[in-house]
């Protein structure tokens, strides 16, 4: 999903000639742009986010059968000028019938990936990876969310720009609540996770945003819940975090 | 001594690390009068915010509605209707920011599954007409860039990324030559 919000500060981001490779005299796309490679030609890439990294845009999804069977967490570095894609980069070798979309982020010198997969109706595997500038794993996975909740599914993570820092958020199933925690660059969550929401109503899956004002050094987390349980009509709102 | 100030420091240490994310303030956006999901925030402008959202509309329909609002929570704007068309739910739809005030929003069009996406300005005011991509297709996930903005899709065949000029539209454009009328672009 959508994926979105403020992944890339544009004014930080790496420039790359618009009218170059993609985008034709009228403003559409041209009928070739670039293709993001996956590991079997049996598989294609849905993707999730696009982060920037210092060697350029790094984008992971989930890597899935044609069929949408099985899925596994994976990326491709697309050089800033887009011409070129690397071959697929796996972050987690085993696919799984219940994979969550994956994240990821790049701020000052460290980048890391948050990506899981559902182990069964109990249970799921959460993993947070340090990354390199290529987007390569530069390190192991380690076990996310920090306070190893079993129960957990929507992993994301952005960039606390000037900070040095991360902000992850994850749900959790058995809390029926989002959290929040700050993350970082050398992989050290610190704090207590901070409950998002005031109610325990269900937040809905794969919904939470969340951006980063650097000059009130405030986080701002978008979230859908239903009003009361259950399944009255479903509003959005938003958090406001300060970090101190 | 000294241990007794190391051990201090890291109390204090502590004790300011466990603060680290503060509430602030909490508040719904959305009219509550039916169902809204999968939010996106994006800047607009310093201190200013785009927050916006699938209105479910049935049938594996969704509009997209936004409002503005600042960073300690003021709301800037009532709710809008984004994009002008009915999007196609079982996809993503998303959003960047242009930098200077500006955003873009888009996603996939219910009638012929085209990406399709709309700029607009901070008080969410569509600042050019609805572009579409000519591209079909799902997964749609933008970024912003130093000269534009991203966006990364799946199709038939696989994953793309290219770069999106968000301010082409669908008027038609007189060539160069002014002749006569030629449009340069038309949505398929």
């Amino acid at each position: 999903m959508g994926l979105s919000g403020l992944r890339v500060n544009p004014e930080q981001a790496p420039a790359f000639m618009l009218g170059g490779r993609g985008v034709d005299s009228t403003g559409r796309f041209t009928s070739s742009p670039l293709e993001l490679p996956t590991a079997s030609k049996a598989h294609f890439l849905q993707p999730t986010r696009i982060a920037a990294t210092p060697n350029g845009y790094l984008v992971v999804g989930l890597e899935t059968y044609a069929d949408y069977s099985l899925r596994r967490t994976s990326g491709n570095l697309v050089t800033t000028d887009l011409s070129k894609a690397s071959k697929a980069i796996i972050y987690e070798s085993s696919f799984s019938e219940h994979a969550f979309a994956a994240d990821a982020a790049w701020e000052g010198k460290t980048g890391y990936t948050l990506f899981g997969r559902r182990v069964n109706d109990s249970k799921t595997s959460g993993y947070f990876r340090k990354i390199n500038a290529a987007g390569k794993p530069a390190a192991a996975a380690k076990k996310f969310p920090p306070n190893k909740a079993p129960n957990t599914c929507n992993y994301r993570i952005i960039p606390l720009t000037g900070t040095g820092w991360f902000a992850t958020t994850w749900y959790d199933y058995s809390q029926e609540l989002m959290y929040l925690q700050i993350l970082s660059s050398k992989g050290t969550f610190m704090g207590s996770p901070v409950p998002i929401s005031e109610n325990a109503y269900r937040i809905l899956d794969d919904v939470v945003d969340m951006a980063w004002d650097a000059a009130s050094q405030r986080i701002l987390v978008a979230y859908a819940e239903y009003a009361a349980a259950p399944s009255t009509p479903e509003d959005i709102w938003v958090a406001i975090f300060s970090l101190e | 001594m000294k241990k007794i100030f190391v051990i201090c420091w890291c109390v204090i240490s502590l004790s300011a690390i466990a603060s680290a994310q503060t509430l602030v303030t909490r508040s719904v956006v959305s009219d509550q009068k039916g169902k809204d999901y999968a939010p996106n925030i994006v800047p607009t402008s310093d201190g200013q915010w785009a927050v916006f959202w699938a209105r479910d509309k049935g049938s594996e329909n969704v509009m997209i509605r936004g409002r503005g609002l600042q960073s300690d929570g003021t709301i800037l704007t009532g709710i809008r209707n984004l994009i002008g068309a009915t999007l196609y739910r079982q996809t993503t739809f998303g959003g960047a920011s242009l930098g200077k005030g500006q955003i873009v929003v888009g996603g996939t069009r219910e009638s012929d599954r085209q990406i399709v996406t709309r700029v607009y300005d901070s008080k969410l005011i569509a600042k050019a007409n609805l572009v579409a991509t000519g591209q079909t297709g799902f997964n749609t996930t933008f970024a912003p860039c130093a000269s534009g903005v991203l966006l990364a899709w799946t199709d038939a065949i696989g994953a793309h990324i290219a770069p999106l000029d968000p301010f082409a539209d669908a008027k038609p454009r007189l060539s160069r030559r002014g002749r006569e009328a030629t449009l340069l672009y038309s949505a398929p």
